[in-house]
C-alpha cells in the first residue's frame, strides 16, 4: 500500500489545472513529501535525500524538496524502488549520441497513474474526444511492449484520443523519416476532412516529412486537425527554423492554421506529466505537478522575467523517486500567476538547452580518462 | 609595443614575426631584462591593475629574487655569469665548450582558466632569451590589457616589449593558429586535452621545440597525526580551501581530492573544520557568477556520489558554492571542478602513492613526520608526480613545472668546439 495514495487520489481526482489555491498547495507538498519518503525505500536514493540541506519532515515549500539531476538516471542498473518482478517496462530517453540514455522503470501503478494525467491534461487542450489519428513516424519508433523510448512513450500517450492509428512515415536508408504519401493518401481518402483529426510527431520529424509539402505549398485540407509535437527545437533552431515559422508552415501544409499546432514539453523522467503550450504561448504546470525555474547560482527560485534551470515536479511515480527532477533545459518565468490562457500557476517558457557543461582548463584529464574507461 | 594586437588576418603575424626577429637580434643582458621585469612587477602594484585578478600575485612573482630562484632552479650556478653576460661566447682555454642560446621565437598557446598564464608563459620564454608570440583566450583580454598598458609605461625603450607580442584571435580559426605555428621556433602549449591535441597538430616547423603543459590531475595528502591534532588541523583546512578556490580548481595544479590517513580520531572531525574552512573562503570570494552548465556539474557529481554508496557522505551549501564529498577507496574520484573536493580515506597513504601514475601532476602535502614525507615524495615521484609541495602552495608557479623546466627548456645548449687550440693560431 502506497502511503502518499490518499493525498495522490485526490490530486488525480482535480482536473488538470484545478485553482492553485492553499488547498491544492497543501495537498501537492504533502505528496510530493510523502512520494520521496517512499522512494527513500531505495538505500542509495535515501542516503542522498538524507543528505538534503533541509530535513524532508522540516521541508515547507516546495522549492525546498530535494531533487535530483535528471542525469542521475543514467545508469545501468536503473534506479528503481520498486523490485524488478514489480517492473513493467522501461523508458529510455533519447539521448543524443554517445550519451548514456536515461532509465526509468515504470511498474503498473505509475503507468495507471500517467495514463490518467496525460489524457487529462491533453483534453484540456484538444477535447475528450477520440478521432482518427495520424502519427508522422515510422511504427517500428513505438518500440517493444517492456522497453520504449520518447518518441513511443509520447505517442502511447496520446493513443486514448485517436482511433485508426496511422503511421504515414517510413525511415529511409539515411535514417531520416519520410513521408509515405501512398499511407497519407489513403487516410486522407477514409476520413472526412472537416471532423477533428488528431496528427502527433516529433518537432524535427514532422518539419523534414512535410518540408516537401510547404515547399510546394500544398494544403492537406484538414481543417479541424490539431497537429501535436514534441521532442526539442535544438534540429530546427540548427536550420533556423523558429517556432512561428513552424507553427504557420506546417498548419498551412495541414490546412488547420497555426493556432491548432501545439508544441508540448515531455520528458521521459517526468513521464505522464506533458507541457502544452497555451495560447499565450506558455506552459503551465498541472494539478498533478508542479514547476520550479531556479537561479544557477543560488539555485532558489527565479524571479519573473528570469531565466533559470526548470525544475519539475511531480505526484506520480511510484516506480522510481521522479518526484523532484532538476532538469537540464532552461525556462524563462513569464508570470507567476494569471496567464491569459486562465490556467492558473506559474507561466513559463522553455528557453533551449542547457549548452553542455564541459571540463576546462588543464586540470580537466580524470573525467576524460575516467569517461573513457 | 606593449599592447594586445586582434588578428583577423593570417598576413597580420609576419610583421609581428619580423619585428621579434629583430628583437631577439638586439642582444639585451639578463640583468636588464629582470630589471625590468621587477620594475613592471613593483609598477602593477601602484597603478590601477590592482582590480586585475591575480595581479598581486604577478607582482609578488616577477620580483628580482623570485624570477632569480627561477633561473637558479633552471640553471643551477651558471646564472651567475648568464646573469653578468648573458649570451657571449665564453673565452675559455679549454678547446671545448658548451653556452645557452635562446631557441628563437617561442609560440605561446594558454589555458583559458589562468587568466594570467599568457604573461607567466611569456616571461618564462623571455628569461631564455627568445622572442615571444602569446595568443591570449578572448575572454582573458580584458584582464591582459590594463597589464600590457602598464608595461608600456615602463619600457619604453622597448627591452621587454620588443620580444613581446600579445595577440588574440577567436578559437576556432584555425588558420590563425596554423600560421601562428608555422613561425615559432618552439611552443609552450598549456591546456586541457582537447586544446592541448589540436595545438600539438598544428604545422610547426620541424626543429620547433614543443613543450606540453597538462592535462594533468592534482591531489592532497594529510597523515593521520597531522588531521588529528585541533590545533594544526584548522590551518592545514584554511590552506586547502585556498588552493581549491583559486582558478576555480580548473587548473593542473588545483586538488581535486585530499586523501586522508585513517588514524585513532573521527574523520568527521576534519570533515568538519573543512567545511568550515570552505565556509569561510566561500564569504571571502563568493562566486558572482555561475552558468546553468556548471551547476548541474556539481549537483551531478553530489547526487552521483551520495547514490553511488550508502557509506558516502557529503557536506555541502545549498547553491553549488562548494561541495566535500566524504568516502573510502584507493581510486582517484573523478575531477567534478567549480569547488568540489572528494575526501578519500585511506589505511595507509604509502598504500595510495604506490597507486598514483603519470596523470598527477601535484601532490599537496602535509605530514607530520620529515623522514616520512620524503620517502612518500620519493615513491610518489617514482610514480610519475612531478610536484610535491606543501599543501596551501600546490598553485606556486616555478620551476620545474611538469616535469619540465621552464626557462632551460626553451633554449639552446651549444656545443662549441675550437678549430684550433690559441697557441696554434
Amino acid at each position: 500500500m502506497n502511503v502518499c495514495q490518499n493525498s495522490v487520489s485526490k490530486l488525480l481526482e482535480c482536473a488538470p489545472f484545478a485553482p492553485r489555491d492553499f488547498s491544492h498547495a497543501e495537498l501537492l507538498l504533502r505528496a510530493l513529501r510523502e512520494g520521496i519518503g517512499h522512494a527513500a525505500k531505495n538505500p542509495r536514493y535515501a542516503n542522498y535525500i538524507r543528505h538534503w540541506p533541509i530535513p524532508l519532515a522540516e521541508v515547507r515549500r516546495i522549492a525546498d524538496l530535494p531533487f535530483l539531476p535528471v542525469a542521475a538516471f543514467k545508469t545501468d542498473p536503473p534506479l528503481a524502488i520498486v523490485p524488478q518482478e514489480n517492473w513493467s517496462r522501461v523508458l529510455r530517453s533519447s539521448g543524443t549520441s554517445g550519451q548514456i540514455p536515461s532509465q526509468i522503470v515504470i511498474d503498473k501503478l505509475t503507468s495507471l497513474r500517467m495514463t490518467r494525467s496525460a489524457a487529462a491534461i491533453f483534453a484540456d487542450f484538444i477535447g475528450v474526444s477520440r478521432r482518427p489519428m495520424l502519427v508522422i513516424d515510422d511504427p517500428k519508433a513505438v518500440g517493444a511492449a517492456s522497453e520504449f523510448n520518447a518518441r513511443g512513450a509520447a505517442i502511447r500517450g496520446l493513443l486514448p484520443f485517436g482511433h485508426s492509428v496511422t503511421y504515414c512515415g517510413r525511415q529511409a536508408g539515411s535514417g531520416a523519416i519520410e513521408l509515405d504519401l501512398e499511407i497519407l493518401n489513403d487516410f486522407l481518402r477514409k476520413h472526412d476532412p472537416t471532423q477533428p483529426i488528431l496528427i502527433y510527431g516529433f518537432t524535427y520529424i514532422i518539419w523534414m516529412a512535410l518540408e516537401r509539402l510547404i515547399e510546394e505549398g500544398r494544403d492537406l485540407g484538414l481543417r479541424q486537425a490539431h497537429v501535436l509535437h514534441s521532442g526539442g527545437w535544438k534540429t530546427l533552431i540548427d536550420r533556423a527554423v523558429s517556432k512561428r515559422l513552424f507553427n504557420q508552415s506546417v498548419g498551412t501544409a495541414i490546412g488547420c492554421g497555426a493556432d491548432r499546432v501545439v508544441d508540448f514539453y515531455g520528458m521521459v523522467e517526468n513521464v505522464g506529466i506533458v507541457y502544452p503550450d497555451c495560447v499565450e504561448g506558455n506552459k503551465h504546470p498541472p494539478t498533478y505537478g508542479e514547476v520550479v525555474i531556479r537561479n544557477p547560482l543560488t539555485l532558489e527560485p527565479a524571479a519573473v522575467g528570469e531565466t533559470g534551470i526548470v525544475q519539475v515536479c511531480s505526484i506520480l511515480p511510484t516506480s522510481f523517486p521522479g518526484h523532484a527532477l532538476l532538469t537540464e533545459d532552461l525556462g524563462e518565468v513569464m508570470q507567476a500567476d494569471h496567464c491569459g490562457c486562465g490556467r492558473p500557476g506559474v507561466a513559463f517558457r522553455f528557453k533551449g538547452r542547457s549548452p553542455k557543461a564541459e571540463l576546462r582548463g588543464c586540470g580537466d584529464v580524470l573525467a576524460r580518462r575516467t569517461a573513457s574507461s | 609595443m606593449s599592447k594586445l594586437t586582434l588578428l583577423s588576418d593570417s598576413d597580420e603575424i609576419l610583421p609581428l614575426v619580423r619585428r621579434l626577429r629583430d628583437g631577439i637580434a638586439r642582444e639585451t643582458p639578463l640583468s636588464t631584462l629582470i630589471e625590468k621585469l621587477a620594475s613592471w612587477g613593483a609598477r602593477l602594484l601602484a597603478s590601477r591593475t590592482g582590480n586585475v585578478p591575480g595581479a598581486a600575485y604577478l607582482s609578488m612573482w616577477l620580483r628580482r629574487e623570485n624570477l632569480q630562484r627561477l633561473l637558479e632552479a633552471d640553471f643551477g650556478c651558471a646564472v651567475s655569469g648568464m646573469l653578468g653576460v648573458p649570451s657571449a661566447f665564453p673565452k675559455e682555454p679549454m678547446g671545448n665548450s658548451s653556452f645557452i642560446k635562446p631557441v628563437g621565437i617561442v609560440g605561446h598557446w594558454t589555458a583559458g582558466n589562468v587568466d594570467l598564464q599568457a604573461v607567466l608563459s611569456g616571461v618564462c620564454g623571455l628569461l631564455g632569451g627568445n622572442a615571444n608570440l602569446i595568443r591570449v583566450p578572448s575572454d582573458q583580454r580584458a584582464h591582459i590589457e590594463p597589464l600590457l598598458a602598464c608595461l608600456a609605461e615602463d619600457d619604453s625603450e622597448g627591452a621587454l616589449s620588443s620580444r613581446l607580442a600579445f595577440i588574440s584571435f577567436p578559437s576556432d580559426r584555425v588558420d590563425l593558429h596554423e600560421a601562428m605555428a608555422r613561425h615559432v621556433d618552439g611552443a609552450m602549449i598549456w591546456g586541457g586535452e582537447e586544446a592541448v591535441r589540436a595545438v600539438r597538430a598544428l604545422p610547426f616547423p620541424s626543429w620547433a621545440r614543443i613543450a606540453v603543459f597538462g592535462p594533468r590531475y592534482s591531489l592532497a595528502l594529510m597523515d593521520a597525526l597531522t588531521w588529528s591534532n585541533p590545533a594544526t588541523r584548522k590551518i592545514w583546512c584554511d590552506r586547502l580551501a585556498r588552493d581549491v578556490w583559486l582558478y576555480e580548481q580548473r587548473a593542473c595544479s588545483s586538488p581535486q581530492a585530499i586523501v586522508l590517513e585513517r588514524g585513532n580520531e573521527d574523520p568527521r572531525e576534519f570533515v568538519r573544520d573543512l567545511a568550515d574552512s570552505f565556509r569561510a573562503q566561500n564569504k571571502r570570494v563568493p562566486r558572482r557568477l555561475m552558468e546553468p552548465a556548471d551547476a548541474l556539474t556539481v549537483l551531478k557529481a553530489r547526487a552521483d556520489w551520495l547514490l553511488q554508496a550508502q557509506d558516502h557522505t557529503a557536506q555541502m551549501s545549498f547553491a553549488p558554492d562548494w561541495t566535500i564529498l566524504v568516502g573510502e577507496g584507493s581510486a582517484l574520484p573523478q575531477a567534478a571542478q567549480h569547488r568540489t573536493l572528494v575526501v578519500t580515506i585511506v589505511d595507509r597513504l604509502e598504500e595510495f602513492v604506490a597507486s598514483l601514475d603519470g596523470v598527477t601532476q601535484t601532490m599537496g602535502v602535509a605530514v607530520a613526520d620529515a623522514e616520512r614525507e620524503a620517502a612518500l615524495a620519493e615513491q610518489a615521484a617514482l610514480r610519475g608526480v612531478d610536484r610535491i609541495v606543501p599543501i596551501g602552495q600546490m598553485h606556486f608557479f616555478n620551476s620545474p613545472w611538469d616535469g619540465q623546466m621552464l626557462v632551460k627548456g626553451m633554449t639552446r645548449t651549444i656545443s662549441y668546439a675550437r678549430s684550433r687550440h690559441q697557441q696554434e693560431a
